[in-house]
């Protein structure tokens, strides 16, 4: 691969191929760099694709079906599991059998989530990188409603739900499923953002049935067709040439000439060591932690509680957990109790994973990285978390693999380079992408 | 010493006096609740204004939490704080603090850090002027001042941000923050939005990788703040800091001659010379309102003083839900108030030390700013244990030693040293295990940086947060470390805008963005208060 583009998009995710695809649509020059080792394996459910992506993209003129998952299911230590679904309706009549006394009060929650992104004076700074120009930051300081929405959605998320729900069960429901997916802790500041935005209809996640292609094939090969390039081979070296270029060199030695380089996720950005200075992060910066990933190939008869296949769920004991696992993973020691998410994919495979891990160790003083056993250590934790959910389910488990997305210790590639955009890790991924790299290419006019 | 049972009852035992009792005064313009250095700004600027004011204050004492005490047998201290880092210079100015006895023993402290490995970094000044005169890598010290010059120029930028802001009728303050932010170039833009968002280590690990310029950093970001410097917008913490002015210059530490007492000295003698009635004593129990305007005060004697103005300089609790009531305010700002649970706190410990060298070297190197600063992973699990309402083994010590900065506090063979201590957990009623748990936890950090020097203490005092807030009859809450910029900012101008009732105007401590001796809250309590008036008057 040689000549020049406009960007580098590093990572295949589906927000990665949707950002990259939409962009070469627009007649941008785009390159896709994916991880040089790819495993062959059942998608796990990725984030919905919203209405103008699926135009932007053509969607429609390719074979592609997704169902949207059934449930969001909380199993909480004692007392059965907390469920929400995608309609209001429904998730209010299951709290109210469930005696829930916060059945009555789950539609003003939603539609006051909604309401408090609608100024988007820091959303926008967030998410889509504008600068705060000087009216706008005046007159969020010169509103106290304004500036109370602001403190509410980037204050503790405990305190928001504090606001809203009596029901424990239901708090700490709420909080496993929006804090998840970043790892963050419920009395942490800007942790409530997540909240707000996990609500929206397109971070409700959807799988791809058992027939068909998965969203990412189709993606990869929209791709193609508007004339994306792709490349396996590692980046080693970033440089700018002038205040407008980039140079990245890959392993092979080939070089091309970007404006810049594109990363849909932090998970992306810090796979390539890009997190750190340099790097344009978009978003509530949070100390750095692991995604820790495990694949289970299972003997036919394990039941998730309730038996719905098509679920994802949170195992927690309670919302304490979210906050002691956070300040573990931060602290840089694995915790017991740890927070796991988990699915069936289409296949028949148990996805479970959790980003409650430490990005490094911190030991006798000294951090270090993970090595073999802590992945062991971790894999034996998350297994019993599964099992005490699941009763038997070492049992059942014929084959496993992990995997660990942790910042590499060293020097980072792109380290000085400030046209090294990085979109934090939002729910609703695939939309916050094409966004994002639309607000970049509006920049670059 | 005040009786700590009694703590209304006047120092030589007289009561409190009773001739006012059911007694209607009039003839005032403006009555200014509350005694602290906020309140007695605002009766300045408001006397100065023309207006006629009383000043109440409900302890026996003027000056709220700052105030001089008998620490051990023959030794004063002052509680409160230690060091002026962010009082407003126009204050200053404006009220003419220095012709009413306010006098800098020292206008730059210089600073020495210390680290856990036995690293020492000393400064000549602080890290505002970073000279720094001790430091291996010479990449390292010009990272700094590059560093430090961006961190004062964005601290600048903000200045006004950083101000109280939301006083109903207190001029524009959307145009001169859009005047302030107009001048930044569009780098220094970008470079703010990332300051604002992100959290302190992210930035600072950035520049400075794992030295010991990290942990200094970190430290002073996260010193007094409950926002812990991996969490976002803690960076704006440092911002504010720097944005402060003592003694005229930005950022720096100074100490005034006789502790932060003489403050509030300098300040109650600009009321008095702006013929200001300070009543001590007096404690007020509600403010009374008419319509959707204040009519005056009740006091708890039964008296009532009648105006058109009431300032409030007490903790918004108490001003808002029990001498307002909370029929009276808007729900949001109620449930702001009660919803607040806060979580960490700062402590103050005066030590006198006994058997200390006398000779002109240990003097000097007592005539500084001493900071220990714990690695960031020791100060980031500190904020963890707090948060969790344990006492953290690690902590940012701040050290200083009045006996031997100001002269006229010298002792004989003995030294004071004065220390503020954080993260700790917060507590509104705090029992004798948890004191004694931080106060060993204090001594600890400071053995870390001074082995030995718990063989020379002959007395130690710790004043907590509950403590500071018995002492100024202000609900403890108010005291406790404050949190990220976006909430304080959010705090302050709900207290201060959204009461809507004409004639009150807000300066407690939950207006005041950032921490420190500051004013900046009753000086525009008072400005918006007197706009208004001349308004109405016209």
């Amino acid at each position: 691969m040689n000549g020049s583009f406009d960007f580098l998009v590093i990572g295949d995710d589906e927000a990665s191929l949707a950002a990259a695809g939409a962009a070469a649509k627009t007649g941008a020059r785009v390159a896709v760099q994916r991880p040089f080792e790819r495993k062959k394996r059942s998608p796990a459910a990725s984030p919905a694709v919203p209405n103008f992506v699926w135009r932007r993209l053509d969607l429609q003129d390719y074979d592609l079906t997704l169902e949207p998952v059934s449930a969001r299911v909380t199993l909480l230590k004692e007392g059965g599991a907390v469920t929400s679904y995608a309609s209001a309706r429904e998730t209010a009549a299951a709290l109210e059998s469930a005696e829930s006394e916060d059945y009555l009060v789950w539609r003003d929650f939603l539609d006051e989530m909604a309401a408090l992104c609608e100024d988007g004076y820091l959303t926008d700074a967030l998410y889509k990188g504008e600068a705060p120009g000087a009216k706008r930051f005046a007159a969020l300081l010169s509103d106290p409603l304004l500036l109370d929405k602001a403190a509410r959605l980037f204050g503790p998320c405990a305190d928001l739900l504090d606001d809203y729900f009596t029901d424990p069960r239901l708090k700490a429901h709420v909080a496993a499923h929006a804090l998840s997916l970043a790892g963050a802790g419920p009395r942490e500041a800007g942790s409530a953002s997540a909240l707000s935005e996990y609500i929206e209809a397109d971070a409700w996640r959807v799988r791809t049935p058992k027939e068909g292609p998965s969203l990412r094939a189709v993606l990869e090969r929209i791709c193609q067709d508007a004339g994306v390039d792709f490349t396996a081979e590692k980046v080693v070296e970033i440089e700018p040439v002038s205040g407008k270029h980039l140079t990245v060199t890959f392993a092979n030695d080939a070089s091309i000439k970007v404006k810049h380089v594109f990363f849909a996720t932090p998970d992306a950005a810090a796979a390539a060591g890009a997190s750190g200075p340099g790097a344009m992060m978009n978003g509530l910066g949070y100390a750095g932690h692991a995604v820790f990933s495990m694949r289970f190939r299972l003997a036919e008869g394990v039941e998730p509680p309730g038996g719905d296949l098509k679920a994802l769920y949170e195992i927690i004991d309670s919302a304490e957990d979210l906050q002691n696992a956070r300040d573990a993973a931060v602290e840089g020691r694995l915790y017991e109790q740890l927070p796991v998410e988990f699915e069936f994919a289409p296949n028949g495979e148990l996805i479970a994973r959790s980003s409650y891990l430490p990005a490094a160790f911190y030991e006798d003083g000294e951090w270090r990285g993970w090595t073999g056993q802590d992945r062991q250590a971790a894999a034996a934790v998350m297994r019993e978390r599964l099992s005490s959910r699941m009763p038997g389910f070492a049992s059942y488990i014929r084959r496993f693999e992990t995997e660990v997305a942790a910042p590499p210790a060293g020097p980072s590639p792109f380290a000085g380079c400030n046209r090294v955009i990085v979109q934090p890790r939002r729910h609703d991924a695939i939309s916050a992408a094409v966004k994002l790299m639309d607000r970049v290419m509006a920049g670059d006019e | 010493m005040s009786d700590p049972k009694n703590p209304t009852r006047a120092k030589d035992g007289r009561d409190k006096p009773k001739e006012s009792a059911h007694r209607i005064e009039g003839g005032i313009d403006a009555v200014v609740i509350g005694a602290g250095a906020d309140g007695l700004a605002a009766a300045a600027y408001l006397g100065k204004g023309g207006l006629r004011t009383v000043l109440v204050g409900a302890g026996p004492e003027i000056g709220g939490r700052i105030a001089k005490r008998e620490i051990a047998s023959g030794v004063e201290g002052v509680d409160g704080e230690h060091l002026v880092t962010a009082l407003d210079p126009d204050v200053i100015a404006e009220l003419d603090l220095y012709r009413h006895g306010l006098e800098f023993a020292a206008r730059r402290l210089d600073t020495t850090y210390f680290f856990e490995g036995g690293d020492v970094l000393r400064f000549d000044g602080d890290l505002a002027q970073a000279a720094l005169l001790s430091l291996d890598h010479d990449d390292d010290r010009e990272a700094l001042e590059i560093f430090m010059s961006e961190v004062l120029d964005m601290a600048a930028l903000l200045r006004p941000a950083f101000r109280p802001f939301a006083f109903p009728g207190g001029g524009n303050h959307q145009r001169v923050l859009e005047k302030a932010m107009a001048g930044a170039t569009p780098e220094a833009a970008a470079r703010l939005r990332r300051f604002c968002l992100s959290n302190a280590d992210d930035i600072i690990h950035g520049r400075f990788g794992d030295g010991p310029l990290r942990a200094l950093l970190l430290a002073e970001t996260a010193f007094r703040s409950a926002a812990a410097p991996n969490e976002p917008f803690s960076f704006l913490s440092l911002l504010r800091r720097y944005s402060g002015e003592a003694a005229g210059l930005q950022g720096a530490a100074a100490y005034p001659k006789g502790g932060a007492v003489s403050v509030i000295t300098a300040l109650r003698r600009a009321a008095q010379s702006a013929k200001v009635d300070v009543r001590a004593a007096t404690p007020v129990k509600s403010i009374l309102i008419e319509g959707d305007r204040v009519g005056g005060v009740t006091l708890a004697d039964g008296g009532q003083l009648r105006a058109p103005i009431i300032v409030a300089a007490i903790d918004a609790e108490q001003a808002y839900l029990t001498m307002i009531g909370a029929g009276m305010i808007d729900i949001g700002l109620e449930r702001i108030l009660t919803a607040r649970r806060p979580e960490i706190a700062s402590a103050r410990m005066q030590i006198v030390l006994k058997g200390v060298a006398q000779d002109d070297a240990t003097r000097r190197n007592m005539m500084r700013r001493l900071v220990y600063a714990p690695s960031p992973e020791a100060l980031a699990k500190a904020f963890n244990e707090a948060r969790a309402g344990r006492v953290p083994q690690s902590l940012v010590v701040e050290a200083v030693f009045p006996t031997a900065l100001d002269e006229g506090a010298a002792l004989d063979k003995r030294q004071v040293v004065s220390v503020m201590a954080h993260p700790l957990p917060f507590d509104a009623e705090p029992d004798a295990e948890r004191r004694e748990a931080i106060r060993s936890a204090i001594l600890d950090n400071i053995e870390m940086f001074a082995a030995g020097f718990s063989g020379r203490i002959e007395a130690d005092d710790l004043r907590l947060a509950a403590d500071e807030a018995a002492a100024a009859k202000a609900s403890p809450a108010a005291y406790a470390a404050r949190p990220d910029i976006l909430r304080q900012w959010a705090l302050s101008s709900a207290v201060t805008g959204s009461g809507d009732i004409t004639g009150f105007y807000f300066c407690g401590p939950e207006a005041q963005i950032g921490a420190g001796l500051s004013c900046a809250a009753g000086r525009a309590a008072a400005r918006a208060a007197l706009h208004a008036y001349r308004k109405g008057a016209a």
